[in-house]
């Protein structure tokens, strides 16, 4: 096994190499190191390297196994760490300047876990500043780039961590998911995310944008990867209070069953309207695939789907500019100019905007639940678009200019109003070499039926092993 | 049409929050809050039912993310 191989392995590949002892933690660590020093310039997918902090841990791992302890299959594994996710010694500045001296004395409920999963913090990734944005084009950290073609956008928030896994500077990475933030990025990069349900993980240590719509989760090359990862963060966390005291199921159980009389909801509405005439074909031919392997498709239609966004909004807006209160009037210029005035506008909305927002949240879960009554999962695209050019605010679709905030909004933040887990996960490539993404949004708390659809497409076909060249 | 916003409005909101403006902000926000505006705009044109307290209840509960055990 040569160092190339080592960083473009997935995590349940590289897990395997480790237990048959074909591999070593600190070879794959190393490995991994080198991969970001060649390629971070380029993309700029990390903030922070820990180097010397990962290396003693993965020979902690190493000395571990050979002395018979097994930590389990994230045992020596290197995982990188969004920049919003505190990290024990390990600065935390969540993309912005105010907390740019931040060095945590604890780590998140969620890094915590990994770390006693045997995982080995290899640094933390570049997000847009406070996850308050799509396009990770940070005024303080630079922008990131997307592997595919590094004059686009990697997405975001979660944008460094989808870079790092898409050009191979990153085995394992985590997100998270206010409006899409783990899925615009995966689907932009051409990898795998899920965006678990609402309460599933911990976002205890988790900087917050919007404490009613925030989600922690994993991105990775595979839905056999997001089990692993998904096994050891989730479950409940009395800290964080909207956890979900719920059994926290094997996510791998369902992996291998084929998916023959699977009822599958294609949205007559909302979902495939104004979509990108590239990823709209990708998407149809996915949905086939998926037909192909037994899966049944239902047309569904979705109700209040036209004050989706704008309910969602009024949540954002508020909830983000109730955290930021006091940093917003204190030291304003700290802020990027996009962040600025969205926390200076969500200052100025009216009390009654977001309790309509949440009224009308209540509708969209009971429209969402009746509607997803007869199907086991519900296929859209992950984004409506490609990855867009650096710098690019507007986007064209079918003639019709639109925000491109408001173009991934459309699709992705209804998942997090009503908290369904959502999987984005590439099924195409356009004529420009940009991937495209697909969603598979499941009930609440079925991440394990989302992965086994997930999982099948993926062994169906190759979009998963697609790799950029850089 | 996207409503436009003056800047006299913006100023008299921020001073109701207390939020304290440059002339410039006050300027940069009065021409991004009418697409604002009007996006929220959109959450008047749903009947939301009742007003009774119980059933406001019911419908703002959800700030746990909504979502119901499987």
């Amino acid at each position: 096994m040569n160092a190339e191989s080592l960083y473009y392995m997935t995590a349940a590949q590289l897990s395997e190499a480790i237990k048959r002892r074909e591999v070593s933690s600190v070879e794959i660590t190393k490995s991994l190191l080198d991969r970001i020093d060649k390629t971070n310039g380029a993309i700029n997918a990390y903030v922070s390297i820990a180097a010397d902090e990962a290396l003693t841990a993965a020979r902690a791992m190493d000395e571990a196994l050979s002395a018979g302890y097994y930590f389990g299959p994230l045992h020596g594994i290197p995982v990188s760490v969004k920049d919003l996710y505190e990290t024990k010694g390990l600065r935390t500045a969540g993309g912005g300047r105010i907390l740019a001296n931040n060095v945590p004395d604890e780590d998140a409920t969620s890094v915590a876990r990994l770390r006693r999963g045997g995982a080995v913090i290899v640094g933390k990734t570049n997000t847009h500043e406070y996850a308050y944005g799509y396009t990770t084009e940070n005024p303080h950290y630079g922008a990131t780039r997307n592997p595919w073609d590094t004059t686009r956008i990697a997405g975001g928030s979660s944008g460094g961590s989808g870079a790092a896994v898409a050009a191979g500077s990153a085995v394992v990475a985590l997100g998270t998911d206010t409006g899409g933030s783990i899925r615009v990025p995966s689907s932009f990069c051409g990898i795998t995310g899920l965006k678990p349900t609402y309460g599933r993980v911990s976002r205890k240590g988790v900087l917050p944008l919007s404490w009613s719509l925030d989600h922690a989760g994993p991105m990775v090359r595979s839905a056999s990867d997001v089990a692993i990862v998904m096994n050891v963060m989730a479950g409940d966390d009395p800290a964080d209070p909207a956890s979900a005291d719920v059994p926290v199921p094997n996510f791998a159980s369902r992996l291998n069953r084929d998916i023959r009389g699977l009822r599958m909801g294609i949205p007559k509405n909302h979902f495939f309207d104004r979509i990108d005439p590239e990823v709209l074909k990708a998407v149809q031919v996915a949905i086939k695939v998926l037909e192909g392997l037994g899966a049944i498709s239902i047309e569904v239609n979705f109700p209040h789907m036209e004050q989706a966004v704008s309910a969602w909004l009024a949540i954002l807006l508020a909830e983000a500019s109730s955290i930021h209160e006091r940093d917003i009037r204190q030291r304003p210029a700290d802020y990027g100019e996009d962040v600025r005035l969205y926390l200076e506008e969500g200052e100025l909305v009216a009390a009654g905007r977001y309790l309509k927002g949440q009224r009308i949240r209540r509708l969209l879960v009971e429209g969402f639940r009746e509607t997803m009554a007869g199907v086991d999962v519900v296929i859209t695209p992950a984004t409506a678009v490609p990855a867009t050019k650096l710098g690019e605010s507007v986007v064209t679709i079918d003639g019709e200019e639109e925000e491109l905030f408001r173009i991934l909004a459309r699709i992705s933040s209804p998942f997090d109003m009503t908290g369904l887990p959502a999987l984005a996960l590439p099924c195409g490539l356009t004529k420009r070499g940009l991937p495209v993404g697909l969603q598979i949004v499941g009930h609440p708390f079925a991440e394990d039926v989302v992965l086994q659809v997930g999982h099948a497409f993926e062994q169906a076909t190759d979009w998963s092993k697609r790799r950029p060249t850089i | 049409m996207v409503p436009v916003v003056s800047a006299d409005l913006v100023e008299k909101l921020a001073n109701l929050v207390r939020l304290p403006l440059s002339p410039h902000r006050i300027s940069v926000i009065a021409q991004a809050f009418g697409q604002l505006l009007d996006d929220l705009n959109k959450l008047d044109e749903i009947d939301l039912g009742p007003t009774e307290p119980a059933v406001i209840f019911q419908q703002v509960r959800g700030t746990k993310g909504g979502v119901e055990k499987r």
